[in-house]
């Protein structure tokens, strides 16, 4: 997996992740996600390259979402492809997270 | 191709033989003539001390020059024994003249002396030089010397006067006689000679034959040997060992083993009916034959009956026992087909036990037979072991047999064919410990170690592995075309079923886990099934998280079986034999 920095605004970043967020992928996409959480304040995942995500994968953006969520920002996910719709759906994931 | 050196060189030996011998009897002749020579010097003889003198002086050199040449020459060359001879000759002659009387007897010597060497030429040449020797000498002793009483018995020796009519008598009615005596028994001289050297000639040509033939029977044997595959590659199906441990004389034992593809080996042990050089090649006719047929017809009965008929073409000699049999290595499927020969044993439940199926016609004996097909199913750890008739035939009075066969299989039955073939080889030598082994031993076994399963995967349980899993289950899926949405489900919960086992089932420690993929039609599904044994554990047990709870009351764990039960059809678990069985199915 692959994470792209592609457009910031004050305060804000997007970030373009390519690829399965697997337990392979997980534990870097953790970090560096944590990361931009420490730098700004909004994080929007794009997630239109994402084919597939496990538990693993759940447990990060939940991580990441307390994050944002202790700090006072937001976490938006975009551009879901409809089987990690279905994983975020069937976990209540959906209702947790900002899904546009 | 017949060498001519091998008869000579017998011959070479022996000259050389003969010329040591002849020096050493002329040794003796010149001690003999040394005793007479001190005899006439202390008065014993009365011979004039003049002639004695000089003739016993140089009778003793010419006895003596032989032995110089032996001790300080080389006695190969073919002159040699002429030199000898001669010497022999010269030295009589030199004592015919000085005591003439003394030695008609003695002119016998050198013919008799040229018998040893097996040679008429040279007994032709010593009798003319005897003839020579004897007239000149005796004529010479005539004037010098002692004189012959024979030859000069008109008058006084001393006074004798030597008329041309006595000169006459003497050789006309002393001296002929004498030299046709000579002529005589050189004839049975020379007849020994040939007859002795034609003997000779035939035996050692006899000799020369058969130790040709030994070797060409030795040249057969070990490439008989060496037709016989010595290489028992490690395969993970099967495990393999043969041996052929010829007799004395070559025979007709052979085995053979080989892959007809990726799935199927092929095993044979056969046996013709004969010895020696000719069974040799029908053997090798037998088992390219049958490795031919094999490769195109590929069942063991109908290779029989192939290689039956074109065996029964031009050939009303030999036949040929043999036992043919294909495993199907993914199964354990063993076909065989058996002309003739003895049945083989199967160790199933680690206990050996005849087969019982009756055994067909040989081969090679009678044109158009019909072999029947039989088949077992070998489930792992099951053996076959095949011999043939040197094994059980062991023995002279008393022979091995099939009971102590098996009886000696199931004492060592827990042993690889490698170690088994040569405990039961020793077993047959302790039982013939004073018998010479009169047939080939011929054995092989085949250890059958399961089949590989092409849809599952053994791996260690560790995150490590999980791409390996994940490449795995998807490669089979889509052999199996497996549409993408389910697929991705399938992948989702196989992923965090082998997460799960890789982080607790052995945790600290690691572990091995398998993973078998099965699609099944009707309803069409797939099937995973999830094996570790490591701590029991029923992942189903657990209470699933509640999805409706706020984010910050959201625990991390339980999410992933949770959701393998909410995207598979079906998911079961079961602790058996000390592994988790975990199953889930997708319906298709």
């Amino acid at each position: 997996m692959t994470i792209e920095w592609i457009k910031y605004t004050p305060g804000s970043v997007e970030l373009r992740l390519d690829g399965k967020l697997d337990t392979v992928s997980a534990p870097a996409a953790l970090s560096e996600l944590q990361q931009a959480a420490q730098e700004y304040q909004n994080l929007i995942l794009n997630f239109e390259k994402v084919p597939y995500i496990s538990s693993a994968g759940l447990r990060t953006l939940l991580t990441v979402q307390k994050q944002v969520k202790h700090t006072g920002g937001t976490l938006t996910i975009t551009s879901i492809t409809p089987t990690v719709m279905e994983v975020l759906e069937l976990t209540g994931f959906s209702s947790i997270l900002t899904i546009v | 191709m017949r060498s001519k050196n091998a008869p000579h060189s017998i011959f070479t030996e022996n000259e050389q033989e003969a010329n040591r011998y002849a020096a050493r009897c002329m040794r003796v002749m010149s001690l003999v003539a040394l005793a007479a020579w001190l005899m006439n010097i202390v008065g014993f003889f009365i011979v004039p001390p003049k002639a004695m003198n000089a003739g016993m002086g140089l009778c003793i050199f010419f006895f003596l020059l032989p032995t110089a040449v032996c001790r300080w020459m080389s006695t190969e060359k073919r002159w040699v024994k002429y030199f000898f001879i001669l010497c022999c000759v010269l030295g009589i002659t030199i004592a015919s003249v000085a005591i003439p009387k003394h030695t008609i007897l003695v002119w016998a010597a050198p013919i008799i002396l040229s018998c040893h060497y097996y040679s008429k030429e040279l007994t032709a040449s010593t009798l003319a030089a005897s003839v020579v020797c004897l007239i000149l000498s005796g004529i010479a002793g005539m004037f010098v010397g002692e004189g012959d009483p024979n030859l000069m018995g008109a008058f006084p020796t001393s006074e004798a006067i030597l008329t041309p009519a006595l000169f006459r008598k003497a050789v006309l009615f002393f001296l002929l006689p004498r030299s046709g005596i000579l002529l005589g028994m050189s004839f049975i001289c020379a007849t020994v000679a040939s007859r002795t050297h034609e003997l000779l000639e035939k035996q050692s040509h006899d000799a020369f034959v058969r130790q040709r033939m030994e070797t060409e029977l030795s040249v057969a044997s070990s490439i008989q040997s060496s037709m016989l595959p010595s290489h028992f590659p490690a395969h993970p199906e099967f495990d393999i060992f043969a041996s052929m441990t010829p007799a004395k004389e070559v025979g007709g034992d052979f085995y053979d083993f080989y892959l007809l593809d990726d799935d199927h080996l092929c095993i044979t042990v056969a046996d013709v009916s004969d010895k020696g050089v000719g069974a040799a090649l029908f053997m090798s006719r037998c088992m390219t034959l049958l490795k031919t047929q094999m490769l195109s017809l590929r069942r063991p009965h109908l290779v029989m009956a192939a290689v039956n008929d074109e065996l029964c073409q031009n050939n009303d000699e030999m036949f040929v026992t043999a036992w043919l049999g294909v495993l199907e290595l993914s199964t354990g499927k063993l076909e065989f087909a058996n002309a003739g020969h003895e049945r083989p044993l199967l160790r199933s439940g680690g206990v050996f036990h005849y087969l019982e199926q009756k055994p067909g016609f040989v081969l090679g004996g009678l044109e158009g037979i019909v072999y029947e097909p039989h088949s077992l199913t070998l489930q792992k750890g099951d053996a076959i072991f095949q011999y043939t008739d040197g094994v059980t035939e062991a023995g002279e009075e008393t022979y091995f047999g099939t009971a102590r066969l098996q009886e000696t299989l199931n004492q060592n039955a827990a042993l690889s064919p490698r170690e088994l073939l040569p405990a039961v080889e020793q077993a047959v030598y302790a039982f013939t410990a004073h018998g010479e082994r009169s047939d080939d031993i011929t054995m092989l076994c085949l250890a059958y170690q399961g089949g590989k399963n092409m849809n599952e995967l053994n791996v260690l349980a560790v995150l490590d592995n999980l791409e390996l899993v994940m490449g795995f289950v998807e490669e089979k899926l889509e052999h199996y075309g497996c549409p993408p949405a389910p697929q991705m489900q399938v992948a989702l919960a196989v992923e965090e079923i082998f997460v799960n086992i890789a982080n607790y089932a052995y945790s600290p420690d690691v572990g091995p886990a398998s993973i078998e993929v099965e699609v099944h039609e009707e309803p069409l599904e797939v099937v995973i099934t999830f094996m570790d044994k490591g701590k029991p554990y029923d992942p189903l047990a657990a209470h699933d998280p509640d999805i409706t709870l706020p984010l910050n009351e959201r625990a991390e764990g339980g999410l992933g079986i949770f959701l393998v039960k909410k995207t598979m059809d079906d998911v079961q678990y079961e602790y058996k034999d000390g592994r988790n069985i975990l199953r889930i199915i997708k319906r298709l």
